[in-house]
C-alpha cells in the first residue's frame, strides 16, 4: 500500500478506502488438504494473516460437486477454491466462477515481468495458475527389495510384483495408466480415447478389472491425497497411485520406505478459482495477488515440491537450493518438470476430461459397483 | 366414530381446564412438529418433486419441443428439428446456461454433454441442417440422440425412476416403452439387491448375537446387570466415527485380527485374508453398530415373560428345548421381530459405515444416493432413489407397527 501511495496519483480518500479494505481482508480458501494445503498455509497463508488479514481454510476432495451445489443453491460460502485445469475449464464454461483479469491479480516479478512471467498459458479466463504436480505411482521399497518396479506396466504386473494396489476412487489417471500399460503409446493416449470412445474406456476398465480380480493383485480405493502414502506405509497396499508431492512428503518427513515411479507420470496443472457470488470478492483478489507473488508462491515449494507456474519463482528456487523445509534436501529432482522425470510423461488431458468426464464417471461407477 | 350430538355434548361438558391442557399439550409438541415439517416433510416433498421435475430442460428446449411434436420416433427427424434445436442452442449459449443444458441432457443419454460442447464450439457458423450437424459429429445422425432429446422435452418425466432400476425409455414417442439398460451401464439393481441382502444379513447376525445377550440381561441382577447393560449401551455413547475407525484397525491387512491369525500360524503372512474394504467388513461393522437395537427390544419383552410358564412346561414333561421352542420363544418373538425390523430399516439407509469400510463390493444404495447428490449432481436420480428407499422403509415400518407389542398388553 505504501508503494501505491508513492506511485499513484489517486486521491487520498480512495487510498484510505482501499487500504482499509486490504487490512481487514477476510477470505475463505478451500484446498485439497494434507501436505499440499500445509504448503499453502505455511508458504503464504501465515504471512498473509500476519499482514492483518484473516483466512478461513477449508478442505475438500476436488471435483465440482460441492462448488456447483453452492453456486446453484445461491448459498456461496467459499471464495477461493484450489482446482485442476479440467475442472476449472468446466466450471468457467458453466459460469459458476468469476472471470478474473490475470493482470489485475499478478504482482510483478522482481524483473518487472507481469503476466508474461507465467510459463504456461492459463486454461480459461477464470483460473489463476499456481503450481504443477504429477500423478504418479509409488511402491513400498521393503516389499520389493530385489527387483523394483520402474515402468508404468509394472503397476499391472502381479507376477513380478504381487500385492494389492491403491487407486483413486475416480477414473482420472486410472484410465490413462491402464491404456499405457496395455500398449497404447503415452503420447497417443488422449487421441486414442477420443477416437475410440466407449471401446477405449472399456479396454482400460477391463485391464483394471483383471488387476482387481487377480489373486495376486486387488485394488484398494483411496479418496484423499493423504491416503496413498499411509496405505503404503501401513502395508495395506504394495503400490499406489497418488500425487507426487504427497509421496515426497512421506519420504522426507516420516522416512517412509516409499519410492516413486516417474515413468508414465501425468503432469497436471493446479489453479485458484473464485466462485461466482463469492462473499468476499475483493479480498479474494487481494489474496490471489499475494499468494501468486514470486516470493510467496516460491515459499510453498519448501513444503511440497510442486513447480510454480511463474518462471521467476522457479528461477529463485533453483538459484537457492536446497530449497526444502529441512534445509538439506534438493527439491529439483522431485519436481514434475525435472528432466529425469520427463522421459515418458503425459500432460493431463484437460480438454478430454472436460468433455467426457460425465459419461466416464457414469461408466466408472457402474464398473466399480460390479467389482 | 363419534356422532355429531355426542361430539357437541362432549364440547359442552368439557371444562376449560381440559381444553387448556390440550393447547398446552400442543405447545409442548410444537418444536417437534416444526422440526418434522421443516426437516422431514419439506425435504421429502422436494425429493419427490425433484425426482420427476424436468421443467428447466423442457423450457430450454422449447423450440425443439415444438418441432418434435409430431415426430414418430422411427427415424432421425428432418432439418426443421435441427433448425429448431440450433435456435435453442444459440439462445441458451447467449443466456450462459448451455453448460447446464449439456450436463442435464447427459442424464438422459451418456455422451450428450460432450456432444453439446463439441457442437456449440461450431454453432456460430453451423448450418442448421442434418448434414452440417453430422459433419460436426456423427452422433447427430443417431436415433438414440434424438430419442434422448425428445424425452428431455417433457416437463415431468418418469426417467429417473427407470434409471433407479437400470431401465430406460425405449421409444419416447410411445406412451409406455421401457427397456433394460445395457449390461455395462447397470448399477442400481445390483445395489438394491445388495442393500436388501446386507440388511437381512445384519438382521440375522444381530438377532443371533443379541438374543442370548437379551436373555442374560433379563435374568441378571445387581452388579452383573449393570455391567452387562453398560456394555450394551456403551457403544451408544461413543461417536460412530470412532467406532468405525477402531474396526478399521482391527480388520485392515496389517491389523489386529490378521496379525493374530498370522502369529497363530493360521494364515500365511504373504496371504493375509482381505477382511476390510469388502462386503464382509460392511456386514460385520454394521452388525456391531446396530446390535443394541436387537438387544433392547428383545430384553424389554423378555422381562415381561413369566418364568413360571417355562417351569410349568418342564414340570409337565417337556424337554428344555421343547419348552424353549413352544413356550419361551413364542412369547419373546414380538421383541425379536421389533428389533429385527428396526435394524432392517436402519440398515437400509446406512451410508457412512459402507463408505469407510465397504470398498466397492461393500457399498450400498445410500452411497449411490450420496454420490448422485454431491458428486454427479444428478439430483433427480438421487431424489428418485431416496423416494424409493423411503417407500421400502415405510413398508417395513408398517410391518413393525403390526408386530410391535401393544402397550395395553402390559396391564
Amino acid at each position: 500500500m505504501t508503494r501505491n501511495f508513492l506511485l499513484s496519483s489517486a486521491s487520498a480518500a480512495l487510498l484510505a478506502a482501499s487500504a482499509g479494505g486490504a487490512v481487514a481482508a477476510e477470505v475463505n480458501v478451500t484446498s485439497l488438504g494434507g501436505a499440499y494445503q500445509r504448503s499453502q498455509e505455511l508458504g503464504y497463508g501465515q504471512a498473509y494473516e500476519k499482514a492483518g488479514n484473516k483466512i478461513n481454510w477449508n478442505v475438500y476432495s476436488g471435483g465440482l460437486g460441492e462448488v456447483r451445489s453452492q453456486v446453484e443453491s445461491g448459498n456461496v460460502i467459499w471464495d477461493v477454491v484450489d482446482m485442476n485445469n479440467a475442472d476449472s475449464n468446466i466450471g468457467c464454461a458453466e459460469g459458476i466462477f468469476e472471470k478474473i483479469d490475470l493482470a489485475e491479480v499478478t504482482e510483478p516479478a522482481p524483473d518487472g515481468a507481469g503476466v508474461d512471467d507465467y510459463l504456461i498459458k492459463r486454461p480459461n479466463d477464470c483460473a489463476i495458475g499456481t503450481v504443477i504436480y504429477s500423478w504418479t505411482y509409488a511402491y513400498n521399497k521393503q516389499v520389493f527389495p530385489a527387483e523394483k518396479p520402474t515402468v508404468v506396466a509394472d503397476y499391472f504386473d502381479t507376477a513380478k510384483f504381487p500385492g494389492k494396489r491403491g487407486i483413486w476412487s475416480s477414473p482420472t489417471q486410472a484410465i490413462e495408466m491402464a491404456l499405457m500399460a496395455d500398449g497404447v503409446p503415452t503420447k497417443d493416449i488422449y487421441d486414442y480415447l477420443e477416437e475410440n470412445g466407449e471401446e477405449a474406456v472399456d479396454r482400460a476398465l477391463a485391464k483394471l478389472k483383471a488387476l482387481h480380480e487377480d489373486r495376486n493383485g486387488g485394488l484398494v480405493f483411496w479418496n484423499g491425497g493423504a491416503e496413498p502414502p499411509e496405505l503404503l506405509a501401513k502395508g495395506e497396499v504394495v503400490m499406489s497411485t497418488g500425487w507426487s508431492g504427497r509421496f515426497y512428503d512421506a519420504v522426507v518427513k516420516e522416512g517412509a520406505p516409499i519410492e516413486q515411479v516417474w515413468d508414465g507420470q501425468i503432469m497436471d496443472f493446479q489453479n485458484f478459482v473464485v466462485l461466482k457470488g463469492a462473499p468476499h470478492l475483493d479480498s479474494a483478489k487481494d489474496f490471489l495477488r499475494f499468494a501468486t507473488a514470486t516470493d510467496n508462491i516460491a515459499e510453498t515449494v519448501r513444503y511440497i515440491p510442486y513447480a510454480p507456474w511463474r518462471k521467476s519463482a522457479g528461477d529463485k528456487i533453483m538459484a537457492n537450493e536446497p530449497w526444502s523445509e529441512d534445509g538439506k534436501t534438493m527439491v529439483g529432482p522431485y519436481l514434475s518438470t525435472a528432466p529425469a522425470n520427463m522421459t515418458n510423461y503425459l500432460e493431463m488431458g484437460s480438454d478430454y476430461w472436460q468433455n467426457h468426464q460425465d459419461e466416464i464417471n457414469e461408466r466408472w461407477i457402474a464398473w466399480k459397483s460390479g467389482l | 366414530m363419534v356422532s355429531t350430538t355426542n361430539a357437541l355434548t362432549y364440547l359442552k361438558t368439557s371444562s376449560w381446564r381440559m381444553r387448556r391442557t390440550s393447547v398446552v399439550g400442543f405447545m409442548l409438541m410444537a418444536p417437534l412438529a416444526l422440526l418434522i415439517v421443516l426437516f422431514l416433510i419439506v425435504p421429502l416433498v422436494r425429493f419427490v418433486v425433484l425426482s420427476v421435475d424436468n421443467r428447466e430442460i423442457a423450457q430450454a428446449l422449447s423450440q425443439t419441443a415444438a418441432a418434435l411434436e409430431t415426430w414418430q420416433g422411427a427415424d432421425v427427424p428432418g432439418d426443421a428439428a435441427f433448425a429448431a434445436f440450433n435456435r435453442d442452442l444459440v439462445r441458451e449459449t447467449e443466456k450462459g446456461s448451455i453448460a447446464k443444458l449439456g450436463a442435464r441432457l447427459n442424464f438422459f443419454q451418456g455422451g450428450m454433454n460432450s456432444l453439446i460442447r463439441k457442437t456449440i464450439t461450431r454453432s456460430s457458423d453451423l448450418e442448421p441442417t442434418r448434414t452440417a450437424f453430422e459433419a460436426v459429429d456423427k452422433r447427430w445422425g443417431d436415433l438414440k440422440t434424438w430419442r434422448a432429446i425428445k424425452l428431455a422435452t417433457n416437463p415431468a418425466i418418469p426417467e429417473y425412476y427407470f434409471n433407479a432400476l437400470d431401465l430406460r425409455t425405449a421409444d419416447p414417442t410411445a406412451m409406455v416403452s421401457v427397456e433394460v439398460k445395457p449390461e455395462a451401464q447397470r448399477v442400481y439393481m445390483r445395489l438394491w439387491l445388495r442393500t436388501i441382502l446386507v440388511a437381512l444379513l445384519v438382521v440375522f447376525v444381530c438377532t443371533a448375537i443379541g438374543y442370548p445377550i437379551a436373555y442374560y440381561l433379563s435374568n441378571a441382577r445387581g452388579l452383573a446387570f449393570a455391567v452387562a447393560m453398560g456394555m450394551v449401551l456403551l457403544p451408544f455413547w461413543t461417536p460412530l466415527l470412532a467406532r468405525i475407525a477402531s474396526w478399521v484397525i482391527l480388520l485392515e491387512n496389517g491389523g489386529v485380527i490378521n496379525s493374530v491369525l498370522v502369529a497363530l500360524g493360521l494364515v500365511d503372512d504373504a496371504n493375509r485374508p482381505q477382511i476390510l474394504h469388502n462386503l464382509f467388513a460392511t456386514v460385520v461393522v454394521m452388525s456391531y453398530v446396530l446390535l443394541p437395537y436387537a438387544v433392547l427390544p428383545t430384553y424389554a419383552v423378555m422381562k415381561r415373560v413369566q418364568p413360571s410358564l417355562f417351569k410349568a412346561a418342564l414340570t409337565l414333561g417337556a424337554t428344555p428345548l421343547r419348552a424353549f421352542l413352544t413356550v419361551y420363544l413364542p412369547q419373546t418373538l414380538p421383541g425379536v421381530l421389533a428389533g429385527g425390523i428396526l435394524i432392517f430399516v436402519l440398515s437400509f439407509g446406512f451410508y457412512l459405515t459402507p463408505e469407510l469400510v465397504g470398498g466397492p463390493s461393500g457399498s450400498l444404495i445410500g452411497n449411490l444416493i450420496a454420490y448422485n447428490f454431491s458428486k454427479s449432481l444428478n439430483w433427480g436420480l438421487a431424489g428418485a432413489l431416496a423416494t424409493m428407499l423411503l417407500l421400502v422403509i415405510a413398508a417395513a415400518a408398517l410391518v413393525l407397527r403390526a408386530v410391535s407389542p401393544q402397550p395395553e398388553q402390559e396391564s
